[in-house]
């Protein structure tokens, strides 16, 4: 066993003394640590002894970020509280706080276990992550957790017992689980309110089962084997998931509510009523913005084949280069007539184009003085 | 052969030149069927032609083509709006903008040039040149703008000194001792001030459609100010009168009918828009030509059909001591003094006068200072106000904003601008640099319509708002041109980009590690024009 | 960033316990320099608790300057605690030649003016003075005010108490109640004004992150009172507005959370009070903070009190045994200091709370 006191006749090592000294022991092959920290950082990890035996700590008043990065066969226990990032990017190691820990105990832990006694601060168990080549972290917690825990969580399992908590307040504190994509997280007590893209679920077979293999170690390493039973109560549990079926709220079209939740009618209705049906760009009939009108020699229809100027010469240009096939040549008493087909014509004034008369003419059409006629 | 003189106009003197590819041509004729501007016409091209026999005569070595011809006068001379293009399936036409075009200068041979859309002093925006510099790194954290919650909302109304708050301790708590001017909690966007007659009814519509719609669906309370051409009868009976802003400009038209509303009202309107100017064209009144002074305006404005000037004043208002007062007292007392009441100006040299007799007031009478820069749009101006006069918007504000800082004033009068946001297409970054320089929020107006279809530029692409020719049916009241609105569609599309810029103002504010709105945080913005900085107090960057 | 702290006692303690409650947060801050508030004195200004006390750093011919000043204004100087300074030629501290903690009557005619009339008075010298020594760097003036010490050094804190003797017990220096902060380096110029806490009118305040709403806040403060000074700090507006809402506005403390923190208009909107709270979150938006920050505050009773942002990203934690009270950043600290207390009995404030700490060490947490 190494002992070392950190902190003697007022003078402090620094954190960078500390973990040299340590380091230095564990490569000497010393594996069983007891500090009395006075705040350092980072104690615990990433460490490992050569023959692959585990390496233990006790530490008492770490600062913060203790047992951060830590390994498999790191086992560090710390006595009384320690502040924020509790087992930061924990990769393997079991690290146990018989107090409350800081904020963001957990952040980032992709493996191992951490166990803490009393209360995890602000922002908790964010971003656990999960290896799909290692077991999932875990976090457990005696009793509750601060405000934004569990954001942006991706995998793991974090509990918390809810002990010692007044029934009527949040467990999780305020706006719990955000961004939360993977991993469970197990509750006794009261959620909050959550977030749509999470929801809460009954426990179902592996879960009581995950909880009942858990809970017996976990509360023997904290000490408070006798709340076995009242945590085994699984009824009183719930978890915490990312919702699968979970899709961000649907907007109605604005079709559906221009009809179902707008003005009825249109808000112009009374003066200009309008049913919203819409044109293309050509469009056809009362909506041409154009007509062709047929003028022959001052409306006086030629006899056929009557070849005067200004009066049609009945040469069928126009009906042969009407796009749309709009033009009808009809022979009323021995005159032939030229008509536009209203509902065929876009107005494009080809017929007015290509006469070589200047029978066809283009005016505006001025038909139009409501919206649908 | 006709003669041609130097003097007769033609294509190259015209601002678009039309490409045309008879080849692949299939004279279909929709081209010419839908030019709102009939630019283009059928006529017949003479060629030469080639014969394929020995022994053809002389005669048949012309032959004659149907094309399709861009027409030269200027009185049809092409937009540029590429509705043609649009329509032609086959590609054969194509729009050129022609920068030895001479017809700036012939046009006005035939009088003063009237058009609408913006100015074209595009190069001169002073937000491009400015960048949110201040990125939280290690000082303090960064947000997510996906999953923070951000508080975006700005006020309307107008605010007290906390010590001037009728307040009184009661115990551990504050109870209030009287009401206070009243104030709205809005969205800092704010659709802003196109009349009914200006743009069409669906249009219109649309708009208000939209607003609605991300109010009652998107949780947005987005505003709409109904510009000077009257309120429809039937909005102002609704429960969505409460998204509506109305306004009252020197024309004063439509409120003998909404005043006859009141009775019939249900809820209270959001605010009243008092309009002295706007910043496309200040000095210079609304302008509704008689075309688009339809019968349903008539109705809805309260005017018989004719062309509709608005005067460039307010003409009961003598001095600005009495502009403050009576304009505003009277609409703070038509609606029971439960309405913010707010001005809007065109920005100018005066502007901060202006804003100091608002602050001064002694009667808080006022709820909102909003500054229109000029490159604002307009439905119809005369060229020479709209190229030639107004204020840009971004050091105004600031001269404003700072004016209030100095009286320890600020955000008393909300400060509302606009005038080119989003020009760029970019609005969520305009609005955010123009708040880090004061403002409360910001009203849009040009981008709404170019949402709906409208393809108006600044550089000089058909802007014929004031033609009632609106090839989108967006600025006309001409039926024809209306039923090509999709409306559901348009509204969409403003919802759309709303929901974008409410995504992207995030992606601005969570870098600076802020979850609301930061207003006069210039702190947070840098330019590497050393003028700008100095001028607007922000840091030089290089 | 900064490691803050704060401890209450039923008894006087001495600056030696607030050493070792900042000591073992030494990673949390950059060990650059040391700052101290005390309240509610014992020892060598026992007898003058009514008395103002000048607590201030200066050159030999700032002391000068001061003298004069106090003259010519009608000041009379009574008790004054010199520190025994350790001239240990390697300790790491920025010294300034003369350090004077002394009390003064006031002029006679103060004798007989209002409360109120006494404090302005008070502040307005503190300002002239702060003034007068600035000309050719000749000194800092921290605070004037009865009962209230203020000592600031730029160097590491275990050095800047050797230099003074902080380590010792020295029995005349103690006082019930000490607000400490181990940091110098502001994040730009080293200004021994930017260290916190800092002092106004009887109210102290230190805070530790970035004030990001620090442009609004200091734009709207330059003008609400001419004691809002300085900004050399981006947290200096935390105690402005603390001192305008409680000292100016005359507001419920309650409403202090409230204008640096309000509230989502759909949760105020709830309250019993909806209408004052919206209208406040309006008068004072350029009030409102945006983190991140906690604050600790002293106030002129001697009431602490803890508070943070919106979105609590700073940490903080409250111990206590029966005789003791202590605010710190973090838990080693209190874990130095009240090694034998009841864990469970410590207080983490959320982003939701405001708490306060009373002379009978009731702890009162209030949820806004």
């Amino acid at each position: 066993m190494f002992y070392l006191n950190s902190f003697e006749n007022q003078k402090r090592m620094s954190t960078q003394d500390l973990l040299l000294r340590i380091a230095e022991q564990v490569a000497q092959g010393e594996t069983q640590f007891t500090i009395a920290a006075q705040g350092q950082h980072d104690l615990g990890g990433p460490l490992w002894n050569k023959d692959g035996t585990k390496l233990q700590f006790w530490i008492s008043n770490p600062g913060q970020r203790v047992g951060a990065m830590a390994l498999s066969n790191t086992e560090i226990v710390v006595q009384g509280s320690a502040p924020a990032d509790v087992g930061w990017l924990n990769a393997g190691g079991e690290i146990t706080v018989l107090g409350d820990c800081g904020d963001t105990a957990g952040h980032s832990a992709a493996e191992g276990k951490i166990y803490i006694a009393g209360r995890a601060g602000t922002r908790s168990g964010s971003l656990m992550k999960k290896d799909p080549t290692a077991d999932d972290p875990e976090l457990w917690i005696y009793k509750s957790t601060g405000s934004f825990s569990f954001e942006f969580m991706l995998g793991g399992k974090a509990v918390i017992c809810g002990m010692d908590v007044d029934q009527r307040q949040s467990v999780l504190g305020d706006r719990p689980c955000i961004g939360m994509v993977g991993g469970t997280v197990y509750v006794r007590g009261k959620i909050p309110e959550l977030t749509p893209e999470v929801c809460v679920k009954a426990l179902n077979a592996d879960d009581e089962s995950f909880l009942r293999q858990g809970l017996p170690q976990f509360l023997a390493k904290i000490n408070q084997i006798s709340a076995l039973d009242e945590l085994s109560k699984f009824s009183l549990w719930q978890k915490i998931v990312p919702n699968q079926s979970y899709t961000p709220v649907t907007r109605r079209s604005l079709q559906d509510f221009r009809l179902e939740s707008w003005i009825s009618g249109g808000i112009f209705q009374d003066v200009f009523p309008d049913k919203f049906a819409s044109n293309g760009l050509v469009a056809r009939g009362i909506y041409r913005l154009r007509v062709p009108i047929w003028r022959n020699n001052l409306g006086a229809a030629p006899k056929e084949k009557d070849k005067r100027v200004n009066s049609c010469r009945d040469c069928r240009i126009c009906a042969v280069n009407c796009p749309e096939a709009a033009i009808s040549r009809e022979v009323q008493n021995e005159q032939v007539v030229y008509t536009s087909n209203a509902e065929l014509c876009i107005g494009c004034g080809i017929c007015v184009g290509v006469c070589p008369e200047g029978i066809w003419v283009l005016e505006d059409n001025f038909e139009l003085k409501s919206m649908d006629g | 052969m006709e003669t041609v003189t130097t003097q007769d106009i033609t294509v190259n003197d015209l601002d678009f030149i039309i490409h045309y590819n008879p080849d692949i041509c299939i004279m279909c004729g929709s081209c010419v069927a839908q030019c709102s501007f009939n630019a283009i016409e059928v006529a017949p091209q003479v060629r030469k032609h080639e014969p394929t026999q020995e022994g053809a005569k002389q005669g048949h070595k012309k032959k004659i083509l149907f094309v399709i011809r861009q027409k030269t006068d200027l009185a049809h001379a092409c937009v540029g709006c590429g509705m043609c293009v649009k329509v032609c399936p086959n590609q054969a036409l194509s729009i050129e903008a022609n920068p030895e075009s001479r017809k700036n200068l012939l046009a006005r041979t035939q009088g003063v040039i009237k058009r609408g859309g913006r100015a074209s002093s595009y190069s001169l925006r002073t937000l491009d040149k400015i960048m949110v510099g201040r990125i939280s790194q290690m000082t303090d954290p960064a947000l997510d703008s996906e999953r923070h919650t951000f508080d975006l909302r700005a006020p309307l109304g107008r605010i007290l000194k906390a010590q001037d708050l009728p307040l009184k301790v009661d115990g551990q708590s504050l109870s209030l001792e009287k009401n206070c001017p009243p104030v709205r909690w809005i969205y800092p966007l704010l659709f802003s001030d196109m009349s009914i007659g200006a743009i069409s009814t669906r249009a219109w519509e649309a708009i208000a459609l939209a607003c609605a719609y991300l109010n009652e669906e998107c949780h947005l309370p987005v505003r709409m100010c109904s510009g000077e051409g009257g309120m429809p009868l039937k909005l102002l009976k609704s429960e969505q009168l409460k998204y509506m802003l109305l306004q009252i400009g020197s024309g004063h038209f439509g409120w003998n009918r909404i005043i006859k509303s009141l009775p019939l009202m249900r809820t209270d309107p959001a605010g009243i828009i008092i309009k002295i100017g706007q910043g496309a064209k200040p000095g210079d009144g609304g302008l509704l030509p008689k075309k688009k002074v339809a019968p349903h305006i008539q109705a809805i404005r309260g005017v018989p059909e004719t062309a509709l000037h608005s005067p460039p004043t307010h003409q009961g208002l003598y001095s600005i001591e009495e502009s403050v007062q009576k304009m505003h007292l009277s609409l703070n007392a038509a609606f029971g003094f439960r309405v913010p009441v707010v001005i809007k100006c065109a920005a100018s040299l005066t502007s901060v006068a202006v804003y100091n007799n608002l602050l001064r007031d002694p009667y808080h009478i006022s709820g909102g200072f909003f500054l229109d820069g000029l490159q604002g749009g307009t439905g119809a101006a005369c060229e020479i106000s709209l190229e030639h006069t107004g204020h840009p918007i971004v050091s105004k504000l600031r001269d404003c904003y700072l004016t209030s800082v100095a009286q320890g004033l600020q955000g008393q009068i909300p400060l509302w601008v606009g005038g080119g946001v989003g020009l760029t297409g970019q609005a969520a970054a305009d609005c955010f640099k123009l708040i880090c320089l004061g403002a409360n929020g910001v009203f849009v107006g040009k981008i709404l319509l170019q949402l709906l279809g409208c393809v108006g530029d600044e550089h000089g692409r058909c802007n014929q708002c004031n033609t009632g020719k609106c090839p989108t049916g967006i600025c006309t009241q001409d039926p024809r041109l209306i039923k090509r609105l999709d409306i559901d569609r348009g509204a969409e599309a403003i919802v759309n980009y709303v929901l974008t810029f409410d995504s992207e103002l995030k992606k601005l504010l969570a870098p600076i590690g802020n979850s609301s709105l930061p207003v006069g945080r210039s702190d947070a913005l840098i330019t590497s024009d050393y003028a700008v900085a100095q001028k607007l107090g922000i840091a030089y960057a290089c | 960033m900064c490691r803050i702290g704060a401890i209450k006692s039923t008894t006087p303690f001495s600056p030696k316990i607030a050493l070792e409650l900042m000591l073992p947060q030494q990673e949390g801050h950059d060990n650059s320099g040391f700052a101290l508030v005390m309240q509610d004195l014992a020892g060598a200004f026992v007898h003058y608790k009514d008395k103002p006390l000048l607590s201030m750093a200066c050159t030999d011919k700032g002391i000068q300057l001061v003298n004069a000043y106090m003259e010519q204004h009608g000041f009379v100087q009574l008790a004054q605690w010199v520190p025994d300074v350790c001239k240990n030629q390697n300790l790491n501290i920025r010294a300034m030649p003369r350090y004077v903690f002394r009390t003064y009557d006031l002029p006679e005619i103060y004798q007989y003016r209002s409360q109120a009339a006494r404090e302005d008075f008070l502040l307005d010298s503190r300002l002239e003075l702060r003034e007068l020594l600035s000309v050719d760097n000749n000194g800092y003036v921290y605070s004037f005010w009865p009962d209230v010490l203020t000592l600031k050094e730029i160097g590491d804190p275990y050095d800047i108490a050797t230099y003074f003797h902080l380590w010792d017990d020295d029995s005349r220096l103690l006082a019930k109640n000490i607000v400490v902060q181990c940091r110098q380096n502001t994040n730009y110029d080293i200004v021994r004004y930017a260290a916190h806490p800092f002092f106004i009118q009887g109210y102290t305040l230190c805070a530790n992150g970035e004030n990001t709403f620090f442009t609004k806040n200091m734009e709207l403060q330059k003008s609400l009172h001419r004691g809002y000074i300085g900004f050399e700090s981006d947290s200096q507006t935390f105690l402005y507005s603390l001192h305008y809402v409680l000292h100016e506005l005359k507001w419920p403390i309650n409403y202090f959370k409230h204008v640096i923190t309000p509230l989502l208009p759909e949760e105020a909107q709830e309250r019993p009070d909806a209408k004052v709270l919206a209208l406040i979150r309006k008068s004072l938006a350029n009030l409102e903070i945006n983190g991140p920050n906690t604050i600790i505050a002293m106030l002129p009773d001697s009431t602490l009190v803890s508070v943070c942002d919106a979105k609590k990203l700073r940490p903080v934690v409250i111990g206590r045994d029966k005789n003791l009270v202590a605010i710190s950043s973090e838990v080693c600290g209190l874990n130095a200091i009240l090694p034998h207390r009841n864990l469970s009995e410590d207080i983490y404030t959320t982003e939701r709370e405001l708490i306060t700490i009373n002379n009978a060490l009731e702890v009162k947490r209030w949820k806004q």
